[in-house]
């Protein structure tokens, strides 16, 4: 099979899907002549005219706005952010127009749209790094990918631009430059809503999201080094979310701990916490441990940084103080 | 304003805590400093302050309960304006007991409840190994195979006829239960026994008393037992999958007995004391662990416990390994029997010493060095010079002139060194001073190292002046036995001097050139 990077990956979908429809269309800050902040979108413009890639001015509740605009009338616009971070300036057309619309016409209307959000710390400091997946988790009518390989990367983005609803599509920066095997041919997708079990095992579940991923998996290999064997579970998709795996993987191990990027309070961990006490208390053999970042605002500085951080070190300590 | 009182973090492996006491009422006015509450960690009871004066508004946990580190046990309203409401009985309510509520509360997680219920096993009755000691599936699976194990199908007290009074054990209590349960199962105990000739040790108490310094007999039996295990570092050390973890330091475990239960405040660096030191520490602890003023910090880290039972008339006994160590001595009551001495039968007071060995870290012979070393130690004590030296005592030294010769003696306690020979000749003053320079400088340098965890080995000194007159120059030659960095020596050196009372002495009046070499 291929070895590409995440960010090929992202690309590959675009391209394919702009070739099999011709609805879709992509814009952006500095997408078309630029190609994207991060390079995504380089020749893209070239390759498919001004008329389906453009550069927009800077206004990200516009370009949403637009977005929902366009798709109501039948195209499938793909919008990318600078960052993530910019789903806030934008907010109102993400999560009143693009998430409640079609329940507010009664069915008349879909919008499917796709917002692409480069998400992640990466010295870039609290208005550019965060991963805010939990804060739209929050909210009905949206459907969120967090993919952390780049064969999710391309199947989750063909499958977002194929359907329906709005969906905003969190591609974290620090994975662009990852590499992994990715199926051959047009017709590779990943549904929405099916969680990875990236390693198998009984002792403890890790779940993982986006960029966790790959620091979960060198836990859990130390972790296997010193005699435990924990099952990874990558989420892929937050809305909808695929509880039955992580039930099932919970009656096996009866412990969790929930890594992710976002803010503890609240977080995609409280979420998983809260879903196990409603479908599998009786279960659970230890408390949830939740490896989050502490409520507050991403420093800048990298040491402070990566002090907020969850790293693989702060993994493996929490799944080791379940499993003594 | 108000803030909460939280189960504070008492020691590096606590995790939760009980409430013994509120020693406040809700309602109730505080100052800071105040004594508001007891809580009882699994090692001792710690009585916590107001850290500001206000009003105790609401005591939420009760006591009796279980909460873990950083959980909420009270409220406290701080500021002028928090003024205590008039009491009457039906505003103040009285504060929940546990004992009163139905049934014991049974921390235990929800798949450990399935799984007891599944098997038909009585919670209380297992002793939980997760965090705050909750009841885990494991917990569960272990207590059921050893009802198996034991065909106990109900809990003991069902099968004994008469009336019974149940006693619950008191948390240090059922922590010792479970540590002694674990190191019998685990450990595979061996057992040395040795009669000690008391006669020494006594006499050395003895020659203490009305000294500046009490020397105590379990001081000295601990000091002997401490400069044995430096000795045989072996002894010293915890057995731990299939390796042997040497402990630098010896901190010394004492047993003490107190109304809650048996408690082993440690002495840490204990190898640093001498005798007296030792006496007042051991006593000052066992006091401390009486009176429930022992803080976490002193009852950590043991490395090796010491267990006198003599004060309860018994003689000897079999005792068992505190884990994580490898060793525990026990002393018996001191009384007299007849002991073979020279070919005679001589009346001595003497004690029994069983000493305890993890057989998996120490083998026979490594025990056999460490118990007889014990029993030499205690048997020479007062007759080495280091041990003199070690106890607080007054210095002195005497020159007498006979017109014709001078003689010299040194006495440090109830020993006394003759430092001229029979016919008076002996080393001149400024030689005996040099002597005193250089073996103040290697005690310095020694001390020094083992406060800073300075790895040294063999250490020697030779100080030398000009040959005639007055003295105009000292040279020092260190030779020093290390694999430390010249750095970290020469900055050890530097300490050592300023360490120094001798070199103190003379800094202002003579130079001293020190050199050093390593070997």
């Amino acid at each position: 099979m291929r070895s590409i990077t995440y960010a090929q990956a992202i690309k590959e979908a675009l391209v394919e899907e702009m070739q099999r429809d011709p609805t879709v269309i992509l814009y952006g800050e500095d997408v078309a002549n630029f190609g994207g902040i991060f390079r995504i979108t380089s020749g893209l413009k070239e390759q498919f005219g001004p008329e389906r890639v453009f550069d927009t001015p800077i206004s990200e509740n516009a370009l949403v706005g637009a977005g929902v605009g366009a798709a109501l009338t039948g195209l499938r616009p793909v919008v990318e952010l600078q960052f993530a971070d910019f789903l806030f300036t934008a907010a109102d057309e993400v999560v009143l127009k693009a998430g409640m619309w079609r329940y507010g016409h009664g069915g008349t209307y879909s919008v499917p749209l796709v917002v692409r959000c480069p998400s992640g710390a990466a010295g870039v400091g609290p208005e550019h790094g965060q991963c805010p997946e939990a804060f739209f988790m929050h909210t009905p009518g949206l459907k969120i990918v967090s993919p952390s390989t780049p064969a999710d990367a391309k199947g989750l983005l063909k499958s977002a631009l194929r359907d329906n609803n709005p969906v905003l599509y969190f591609e974290h920066k620090l994975l662009y430059a990852t590499r992994g095997e990715v199926p051959d041919g047009d017709d590779f997708l990943v549904p929405l809503g099916q969680a990875a079990i990236r390693r198998q095992g009984d002792a403890l579940t890790l779940v993982a999201i986006s960029a966790m991923v790959p620091k979960a998996l060198k836990a859990a290999d130390r972790l296997a080094t010193d005699g435990y064997n924990v099952e990874v579970i990558d989420p892929r998709s937050l809305v909808p979310f695929d509880r039955k795996t992580i039930v099932e993987s919970v009656k096996k191990t009866g412990k969790i701990v929930v890594a992710e990027e976002g803010y503890k309070t609240l977080g995609i961990g409280a979420e998983i916490g809260a879903m196990l006490l409603e479908e599998a208390l009786e279960y659970l053999d230890r408390p949830l441990k939740r490896v989050a970042i502490p409520d507050v605002p991403i420093p800048t500085a990298s040491v402070l940084e990566q002090f907020v951080i969850p790293s693989e070190e702060k993994i493996y300590q929490a799944c080791r103080e379940l499993l003594s | 304003m108000s803030f909460e009182l939280k189960m504070p973090k008492l020691g590096h492996a606590m995790t939760e805590g009980t409430l013994v006491k509120w020693h406040k009422q809700e309602g109730e006015r505080v100052e800071q400093g105040d004594v508001v509450l007891t809580v009882e960690t699994d090692k001792a009871e710690v009585e916590v302050d107001a850290p500001s004066a206000g009003v105790l508004r609401k005591c939420v946990a009760v006591e009796g309960q279980t909460v873990p580190v950083g959980g909420t046990l009270g409220e406290i309203e701080t500021g002028t304006d928090a003024v205590a409401p008039e009491t009457s009985s039906s505003q103040v309510s009285a504060p929940l007991r546990i004992g009163e509520s139905p049934g014991r509360r049974v921390a235990a997680s929800p798949r450990a409840r399935r799984l007891a219920a599944e098997r038909g096993l009585d919670l209380s009755s297992v002793v939980g190994s997760g965090g705050g000691g909750l009841i885990t599936e494991e917990d569960v699976k272990r207590a059921a195979a050893e009802q198996n194990r034991t065909g106990v199908q109900a809990p003991a007290e069902a099968n004994v006829s008469g009336a019974f009074r149940r006693e619950k054990l008191t948390r240090i209590q059922s922590v010792g239960a479970r540590n002694l349960t674990a190191s019998w199962q685990t450990i595979p105990h061996f057992v040395q026994m040795q009669r000690v000739d008391m006669s020494a040790a006594i006499q050395a108490r003895s020659a203490a008393v009305g000294e500046r310094a009490r020397v105590s007999l379990t001081g000295l039996i601990a000091h002997a037992a401490v400069r044995a295990l430096t000795e045989n570092p072996r002894v010293n050390a915890s057995y731990s999958d299939g390796a042997v973890l040497i402990y630098e330091h010896v901190n010394l475990g004492v047993a003490v007995d107190t109304p809650e239960g048996l408690v082993v405040p440690v002495i840490h660096t204990a190898e640093q004391l001498d005798p007296a030191l030792l006496s007042a520490r051991i006593d000052e602890l066992a006091e401390r662990a009486r009176t429930k003023r022992l803080s976490p910090q002193d009852l950590e880290g043991a490395t090796f416990t010491l267990s006198n039972l003599g004060g309860y008339g018994v003689e000897n006994g079999t005792p068992v390994i505190l884990p994580p160590q490898s060793a525990l001595m026990f002393t018996g009551v001191v009384k007299e029997e007849v002991l073979a001495v020279n070919g005679e039968a001589k009346v001595r007071p003497a004690m029994h010493v069983a000493i305890a060995y993890d057989h998996r870290g120490i083998d026979g012979a490594t025990a056999s060095r460490f118990t007889t070393r014990v029993k030499e130690l205690l048997e020479s004590v007062g007759s080495s010079a280091s041990e003199a030296l070690n106890v607080a005592k007054p210095r002195e030294v005497v020159v007498e002139s006979t017109g014709t010769a001078m003689r010299t003696e040194v006495r440090h306690g109830s020993l006394t060194w003759r430092l001229s020979a029979e016919d008076s000749s002996g080393p001149d003053p400024v030689t005996s001073f040099l002597g005193a320079l250089g073996s103040c400088l290697l005690m310095s340098l020694r001390v020094a190292a083992d406060v800073r965890n300075f790895e040294l080995g063999r250490a020697s000194v030779v100080t030398r002046s000009n040959q005639k007159g007055r003295v105009r120059e000292i040279s020092v030659e260190l030779r020093v036995e290390t694999r430390e960095p010249d750095d970290k020596l020469h900055q050890l050196i530097e300490v050592a001097e300023r360490g120094c009372h001798i070199r103190q002495l003379i800094s202002n009046d003579i130079p001293v050139r020190l050199t050093v070499e390593r070997t």
